[in-house]
């Protein structure tokens, strides 16, 4: 929670001092306008008694009159200008953590990027930032605004009535104070805990549904609902014991705040007996005291969320990412350099199971891994294209580099400089067609994105969109088909100038002839580099069986 | 209990959120009203700690009595106030409770919908989906039923108490406060519907700005391979900024709605203050100006934002509302699907602690001309006619796709036939009669022996153990320092796809039913595991009729009767072996 904190005070101090004086405004203009008119009525009450008795008394009518039209506008007032502010300094708040986290998960091993793409981890990112929101509005402008107010109000009272008036400012900051401090003690686990089983309870319910088909025909669903019905049990017991503390600290300061504010009154009222102050001024006073306890009832509420919050704050914080191993080297190679893959007992490549598997790729030839799904074809591509090999050492994976002299360099903890991975996966950005082709690099002229188009068989296409390569892609624009997206993210690749070309299944959802001719355009521009092919079987349409090095995953 | 409590809605009355909320309040109604009743209470005494108090402050200024001699009104005074904060404190114990008790019905029902729906219905929304709604969806209703539904009736409830109180002192206050209360909801309305339509102008831009962080995120891998994280960071920088303008635009008209709940506030009593002051003051004479003392005056202008308050907290619980609303939408689609079902009813309550005595029981399988497929316009195999009497262990075939899951999903009655019946005998009824293990074996997030024991509740230590011996699993668990204590991820990391399998086939043979079910059981699973099922499953084929979906020769060899999917047949007959 810290470190958010810090991160707030550092980047936005003063736009929260601002928001925090624009809200003091509003709750001082609000006590006021109480203060003013209890004093107003009562002052005019005793005048008007005096004026009908024949006594002349001069009272000015108009100056209270314009002070409470004047609070009542600057509540309003400010009211609406320290929502439209505070909401603004949130929102650029959330840009910088936002900033901040993803600056942070960029630099995560392709392992652990992985999860990044899961709709679930996405969603609860997101729940994560919101809860955030409070540190600013709730932990922070609330109490800070209470303080000056209070403060602020004690300093008039002194000047009315010094007698009492540091033990009143006392008193409201101490009510302030203690139920701060008991919200946070006695709910901060417990809201913890919340957030924990709620998670747990999401967990649960996946894998619940994720057994349906062995549970369901056995008849064991209902048995196997006792794991859920256990996790809620003890959601609503936290739920309930979090609602009581609450309930049961507001009642103890809303009864700290009557019994005050009966005291005051009747404390006042003696004075007025004893003529130490004049009746308008006991009427201001309990006034004034009535005003600023409306603004010390929603402490419990605000704080109520502090678990929750430290909660997500945790999960969002530095500290919790794994133990940095240090950046990756970026190992460049040319096509003079051999590749040297060995794979051993690998649980996912059924083909290394009983004997090592051995990928070697020298020059500029062209390899094609063959297997079914299932086979490991996947895990093979990623460890070729270097992406697994940031992870902590795998035993079973030996990767190196052997140049001219044929000298052998192992390595480990790396990212190949040079090498062009086409996933599975077609992930087209949310952008233009323009911004999802040349993502990464740096002014592509407009005519050599229409050429990769053209390799694709994707500028007919291109060209009948409504705006071109200006064309929004993704959920809000124009959706693109298996194939087209398929072609799409070749065609990224076509761009650049990788050494090394992994291709995982790149004609996945294309028909033959299609893939024939895509093939056959960009053969040159593959010609010049390494390239791993992976299928489901051999493409006997595209290569020559015999001059093209095949390995079957599946025959071994 | 639960049958009657949740009566399906007639199937031709469309479900909609607020009836959903609807329904699963009105059990606990008597919680909700006694929240709502502690509410309005609360305000009775809050109008008694003011009356008392104005009658003191009178009594004081006006008459100069002394304090001491209204000790009555005194204590009137602090019970009343003391009074009101308990009440209070009531209100949110009823609202509290009915909230859980309301919560926990809902996801108890839900949990009963999935029990009945069958794996492969149509639409079925995927595990993480329905686990974001029995979770998050259901919690984002507390807000609603503690607070949003006691309120919408003390926003008038206790609106009203106060005005009768303030009009039976003066009318005209009263009628102030009675234009002004409808106003300001009328406005608030207004201001919202122009704040909805400038939405509505950047809703395009604002949707992708929201998105792209998001999006950005899900692609990390990809950006990464392209190294283009750092064109990225400059994005998000700029986008957030552009979503952030475009956000306040809309917001500067969205706030201008409770501004006018505080403008009315604000003006309501500010006028209240002015017009009682020049009265006491003398200045008006016309109307009931001239009943007013300090008495009533004080006490309207202390009760006016009292007026007021329960509107402006009305206003604040109003996005709990939404966003129960917007939960309960999601949740209606859920409901609907499995509208239908009602034949499986009395199979809910089943516990498992029968199981069928094999020895007794004379297994018959038959498909008769039965057509499978996921829908009525993909047919994946016509005429399949199986005829089994007794337990055997037959063998589907097929090339991949061919439909051979299909098949076995048919069988335990996951899917429909398309065309044709099948008859199982002993038919399920109250025990269970059908063990299923897929391709890919489920495993809990749970040790290796509580993922055996999920599936064989009844099971003796002696046959546990028995069983994990001849699947070789003791001996490999043995070297482990947890042995079979050993925890196993929700993926089965650093365990091998064989030893998983095994684990799974524990459950079957452990478990055992009439019908067993196989798919692929010996798929990518290196020779050592292999040979220990191929060992088990050659015995299952005499206490059951098993059934194998399988490339696999050697089983295949074990066969007593092969049913070949290959689509150029036209129909498809098991042949015995």
């Amino acid at each position: 929670m810290l470190f958010w904190f810090n991160s707030l005070c550092r980047s936005q101090l003063k736009r929260i001092s601002i928001g925090i004086l624009l809200a003091f405004i509003t709750a001082f203009a609000g006590v006021s306008l109480l203060m003013l008119s209890g004093w107003f009525i009562t002052a005019t009450a005793l005048t008007g008694i005096a004026i009908a008795a024949g006594i002349a008394v001069v009272f000015d009518m108009y100056m209270p009159g314009s002070g409470i039209r004047f609070f009542a506008l600057s509540r309003t007032v400010g009211r609406y200008a320290e929502r439209l502010y505070n909401h603004d300094t949130i929102l650029r708040l959330v840009a910088v953590y936002r900033l901040d986290l993803f600056k942070r998960l960029s630099r995560l091993s392709f392992d652990e990027l992985r999860k990044t793409s899961d709709s679930e981890w996405l969603s609860r990112l997101t729940a994560d930032l919101d809860a955030l929101d409070s540190l600013l509005l709730r932990f922070t402008i609330t109490p800070i605004v209470i303080t000056l107010t209070v403060c602020l109000t004690g300093i008039v009272t002194y000047l009315i009535w010094p007698t009492y008036a540091l033990s009143i400012t006392v008193y409201l900051l101490a009510c302030a104070v203690i139920t701060i401090y008991l919200t946070i003690k006695t709910t901060k686990s417990l809201g913890y805990q919340n957030a924990d089983l709620l998670n747990q309870m999401r967990a649960k319910v996946i894998e619940h549904l994720q057994g349906r088909f062995e549970l369901k025909s056995l008849m064991l669903m209902q048995r196997h609902e006792r794991h859920l019905v256990a996790s809620l049990r003890s959601l609503e017991a936290v739920q309930t014991a979090v609602n009581n503390r609450i309930a049961n600290i507001q009642l103890m300061l809303d009864s700290l705040l009557s019994v005050g504010m009966c005291l005051l009154a009747i404390i006042t009222l003696q004075n007025v007996n004893a003529g130490i102050i004049v009746g308008p001024i006991a009427v201001m006073l309990v006034l004034m005291f009535v005003g600023i306890t409306e603004l010390l009832q929603v402490l419990p509420s605000h704080f109520k969320s502090w678990g929750g919050t430290s909660y997500s704050a945790n999960r969002l914080s530095p500290n919790v990412q794994n133990a940095d191993t240090g950046e990756p080297k970026d190992m460049a190679f040319n096509n003079s350099h051999d590749l040297i893959f060995v794979i051993d007992n690998h649980p996912n490549v059924t083909a290394s199971l009983n004997t090592p598997l051995c990928i070697d790729i020298t020059g500029t030839q062209t390899v094609v891994i063959s297997g079914q799904s299932g086979s490991g074809k996947s895990t093979v591509a990623n460890i070729i294209s270097g992406v697994t090999s940031t992870s902590l050492p795998q035993s079973c994976v030996s990767i190196s580099i052997r140049d001219d002299n044929r000298i052998n360099q192992k390595l480990d903890h790396f990212t190949w400089a040079n090498a062009a991975y086409l996933t599975q996966s077609n992930s087209v950005l949310a952008g233009t067609l323009a911004y999802n082709l040349s993502i990464g690099l740096e002014h592509v002229p407009e005519k050599q994105l229409w050429q990769v188009l053209k390799l694709v068989e994707l500028d007919t296409w291109a060209q009948n969109l409504g705006d071109g390569l200006n064309t929004w892609l993704g959920e809000t624009g124009a959706m693109l088909s298996g194939g087209q997206a398929r072609r799409l993210t070749l065609a990224r690749l076509l761009l650049r100038e990788p050494v090394l070309v992994v291709l995982d299944e790149p004609f996945n959802g294309l028909d033959r002839a299609m893939s024939l001719r895509i093939w056959n355009n960009i053969n040159g521009w593959l010609a010049k580099r390494k390239v791993v092919l992976f299928t489901h079987e051999f493409p006997e349409l595209l290569l020559q069986k015999d001059t093209t090095v095949h390995i079957d995953l599946d025959a071994l | 209990m639960m049958s009657t409590l949740f009566k399906r809605p007639a199937t031709d009355s469309k479900l909609t959120g607020r009836l959903l909320l609807n329904q699963y309040s009105e059990p606990h109604l008597s919680l909700l009203k006694k929240a709502t009743f502690a509410g309005a209470l609360s305000t009775v005494f809050l109008c008694v700690m003011w009356v008392s108090f104005a009658m003191l402050v009178e009594a004081i200024v006006i008459r100069h009595e002394l304090i001491e001699m209204h000790t009555q009104l005194i204590t009137v005074f602090v019970f009343g106030a003391l009074g009101k904060v308990c009440l209070i404190r009531l209100q949110t114990l009823f609202g509290d409770k009915a909230s859980i008790c309301i919560r926990h019905d809902l996801r108890t029902h839900i949990l009963t919908l999935w029990r009945e729906q069958s794996p492969l219905a149509e639409h079925l929304q995927s595990p993480a989906s329905a686990a974001t709604q029995w979770v998050e969806d259901v919690e984002a209703m507390d807000g609603y039923f503690a607070k949003y539904w006691p309120q919408q009736i003390l926003a008038i409830a206790s609106p009203l108490i106060i005005l009768c109180v303030v009009a039976y002192i003066n009318w005209l206050c009263a009628l102030l406060l009675v234009i002004s209360a409808p106003l300001i909801p009328l406005f608030m309305v207004l201001v919202g519907l122009g704040a909805e339509r400038l939405n509505q102008a950047h809703s395009l831009t604002r949707q992708r700005l929201a998105g792209h962080f998001l999006n950005r995120v899900a692609n990390l891998t990809t950006i990464a391979l392209l190294k283009g994280q750092k064109s990225v960071f400059t994005e998000i920088e700029s986008r957030s900024t552009h979503y952030r303008q475009i956000i306040m635009k809309t917001l500067r008209v969205a706030f201008l709605s409770s501004t006018v709940l505080e403008f009315f506030t604000s003006v309501a009593i500010a006028s209240l203050a002015i017009y009682i002051g020049f009265s006491l003051y003398g200045a008006i004479t016309w109307g009931p100006a001239a009943e007013l003392t300090l008495f009533s005056g004080l006490l309207i202008l202390i009760l006016a934002p009292e007026f007021f308050q329960p509107l402006r907290t009305l206003s604040q619980y109003y996005h709990d509302k939404a966003a129960a609303l917007g939960a309960a939408n999601n949740l209606v689609g859920l409901f609907e699907t499995i509208k239908n079902n009602d034949e499986k009813q009395q199979l809910l309550n089943v516990t498992v602690d029968k199981i069928h005595d094999l020895s007794a029981v004379e297994s018959r399988l038959i498909l008769n001309d039965v057509s499978i497929g996921y829908s009525s316009n993909s047919i994946l195999a016509k005429g399949i006619s199986v005829n089994i009497q007794g337990n055997q262990l037959m063998i589907v075939t097929g090339a991949s796709g061919t439909g051979k899951t299909t098949l076995l999903n048919t069988i335990a009655d996951y899917l429909k036939p398309l065309d044709g019946d099948i008859y199982i005998e002993p038919a399920v009824a109250s025990k269970a009669t059908i063990s299923y293990l897929p391709q890919k074996p489920w495993i809990k997030n749970a040790s290796v022996m509580a993922n055996i024991t999920e599936f064989a509740p009844n099971a003796s230590v002696e046959a546990i153990n028995h069983c994990l011996v001849t699947l070789g699993l003791a001996q490999e668990f043995e070297s482990r320092p947890c042995g079979l204590n050993t925890m196993l991820g929700e993926h089965g990391q650093g365990f091998s796809g064989g030893q998983l399998q095994r684990i799974a086939l524990c459950r079957v043979l452990l478990n055992p039913t009439p019908f067993i079910l196989l798919d692929e059981p010996t798929a990518k699973l290196d020779l050592h595991s292999k040979q220990l099922i191929i060992n088990a499953l050659a015995t299952l084929g005499g206490n059951a009729i098993v059934v194998i979906a399988t490339h696999d020769p050697l089983l295949i060899e074990m066969a007593d009767t092969h049913l070949s999917l290959d689509s150029t047949e036209e129909q498809n007959h098991a042949v015995l072996v």
